[in-house]
């Protein structure tokens, strides 16, 4: 069996150590508040008001939990290490890829449940106050959270090796080179001049996931068609193939590191 | 043919610098067996390697050389892995966690069955008394508070096999007694001891085989009563006897036995009894 039941009790423990921070809340009540003061604050005609609150809504979603996994996911798992929480698991029958999977999943519960949580609010919000129910909000959600679910697969296997501080720095690294993958690699097409270095990173730029292309918020809200087999398919390629690979390495990468 | 629980052959450790240069050599060329049963003590200054051996025997660190077996098999092995119970020099705890809660999830890394649960936790809670404070958050604890917790973990999983590092440091006399007195408690039970210390009184109450450490190397081993006890010295201890008459004594012991009175001391009571009986005194 590739998860044990102790993959779900470490995911029970990582979600609630979340849940019992005071920055989770603080973050969900801040997020909440910004989505329903929106309208208040603008001065436009309703159909401008309908588009500008979905659109900060949904930036506010996709960017509450990418900063979770960028600072809270990339801090808490080498503070384990620093700390040496982790003692109390790897001297157990643990296995280190049910380690690493109990965090994944217990984090990844996390951002579903603030991805729910704000879409919810957000889609309540249009509903009431413009008598638009706005289904797509959930869909555009839901893609925002499979970018941050990728992301988050990456930040843990960075975790494995890098210290809290220097975590948090890659994540964004990763996250930025990610949301302007395709200009970058662009940029780079048409200004390297040296073949070699144009050539690499070129090959990062492939590594890393193109996050642009889960953001589809820009396409839904200005009604641009989407072809949604060919999105599924990369979503749910990325997701497999990044989560896969960087889960197991990670696993591997923690059973060959001293404690 | 004894059965070992430990079996330790030629360990060595180095701990490599910068650029995977072998810089400090933790573990010398060390070898030990620990019998099923026994409690067994290493005894050490700081820096002598005590922490690194724990490791090194609970595979949180890789040996340069040598091997280490428990119950004949490496530790790597989850199976073996399920009958040890490790407390490392300071238990690393979950801070959002209550007692109860920390010991329900190690519970169920432990595989303890879920109908045991119950009944484990609690009566860990209350060998290490801390039934009263279970439902706070561990963040709240002292120092020997969460040394219990630690010791409470290893105690729900009921291992065969229990690891101890430096396992009073920090702890009040009465918290240390307590420990101490769980460990004999782990003993009476069949349990196998590993445990480190650099307090000598610690060793001695316990322990049935001791090593000392020095610069990584185990520079002496071997049961506490042959390393402690003198060759044909003993000590008498009176009752009501009068001091002024103490020639008389020193005359009938050498015409009768051809014994030589080498020392006549009063009998004292250690510092931690003083310390134990007047706290409990004033508790009561």
């Amino acid at each position: 069996m590739i998860l044990s039941r102790k993959t779900f009790s470490l995911a029970r423990i990582t979600s609630l150590e979340i849940i019992r921070l005071n920055l989770f809340w603080v973050l969900a009540a801040f997020s909440g508040i910004i989505v329903i003061f929106t309208k208040t604050f603008s001065v436009y005609s309703t159909n401008i008001q309908i588009n500008m609150v979905q659109d900060i809504g949904l930036v506010l979603i996709a960017g509450v939990n990418t900063f979770l996994v960028v600072i809270l996911v990339a801090w808490i798992l080498p503070r384990e290490v620093e700390n040496k929480t982790i003692y109390g698991f790897f001297t157990q029958s643990v296995r280190k890829v049910d380690y690493v999977a109990g965090k994944f999943f217990g984090f990844a519960f996390i951002l579903f449940l603030m991805t729910f949580f704000l879409s919810f609010l957000l889609f309540v919000y249009v509903w009431l106050s413009f008598d638009v129910r706005a289904y797509h909000i959930f869909t555009v959600a839901l893609f925002s959270y499979i970018a941050n679910v990728i992301l988050l697969s990456i930040t843990i296997l960075s975790s494995t090796v890098l210290t809290g501080s220097v975590n948090i720095f890659f994540g964004l690294f990763v996250y930025m080179m990610g949301s302007f993958n395709q200009s970058l690699e662009y940029l780079v097409e048409r200004s390297m001049e040296i073949p070699l270095l144009k050539a690499g990173l070129i090959t990062v730029l492939k590594i890393i996931p193109d996050f642009d292309r889960l953001n589809i918020r820009d396409e839904v809200l200005a009604g641009i068609p989407i072809h949604w087999e060919e999105l599924w398919s990369y979503s749910m390629g990325s997701l497999l193939l990044y989560g896969g690979v960087c889960l197991i390495t990670a696993g591997i990468v923690f059973s060959r590191r001293e404690f | 043919m004894e059965e070992h629980v430990l079996d330790v052959k030629n360990l060595v450790k180095f701990y490599k610098g910068l650029g995977g240069l072998k810089k400090v050599l933790a573990v010398d060329q060390l070898s030990l067996s620990v019998k099923k049963g026994e409690v067994y003590g290493i005894l050490g200054p700081n820096g002598s390697g005590k922490t690194t051996l724990m490791k090194l025997i609970m595979g949180l660190l890789f040996p340069s050389k040598g091997q280490i077996k428990i119950f004949g098999s490496s530790v790597k092995k989850l199976s073996i892995k399920k009958r040890i119970g490790f407390l490392p020099e300071e238990a690393y705890l979950y801070r959002f966690l209550s007692a109860e809660e920390t010991l329900k999830f190690f519970a169920e890394l432990a595989d303890v069955p879920r109908r045991e649960q119950k009944t484990r936790i609690a009566d860990a809670l209350h060998v290490v008394g801390l039934f009263e404070a279970r439902k706070r958050p561990s963040r709240t604890y002292s120092k020997g508070m969460s040394r219990r917790l630690g010791l409470a973990q290893i105690l729900i999983k009921d291992p065969d096999f229990v690891v101890l590092d430096e396992p009073t440091v920090g702890l009040d006399p009465i918290g240390s007694r307590e420990i101490k007195e769980i460990i004999l408690g782990l003993k009476e039970r069949g349990k196998t001891v590993l445990f480190s210390s650099h307090l000598l009184s610690e060793v001695e109450m316990v322990c049935d085989r001791i090593g000392i450490m020095h610069k990584g190397k185990l520079v002496l081993t071997g049961h506490l009563n042959e390393l402690l006890l003198r060759k044909n010295e003993y000590s008498l201890v009176l009752e009501g006897f009068d001091i002024g008459r103490q020639s008389e004594l020193e005359q009938v012991l050498q015409k009768s036995f051809h014994a030589k009175v080498i020392s006549v001391n009063r009998s004292r009571e250690t510092m931690e009894d003083v310390f134990i009986k007047t706290i409990k005194k004033h508790a009561s």
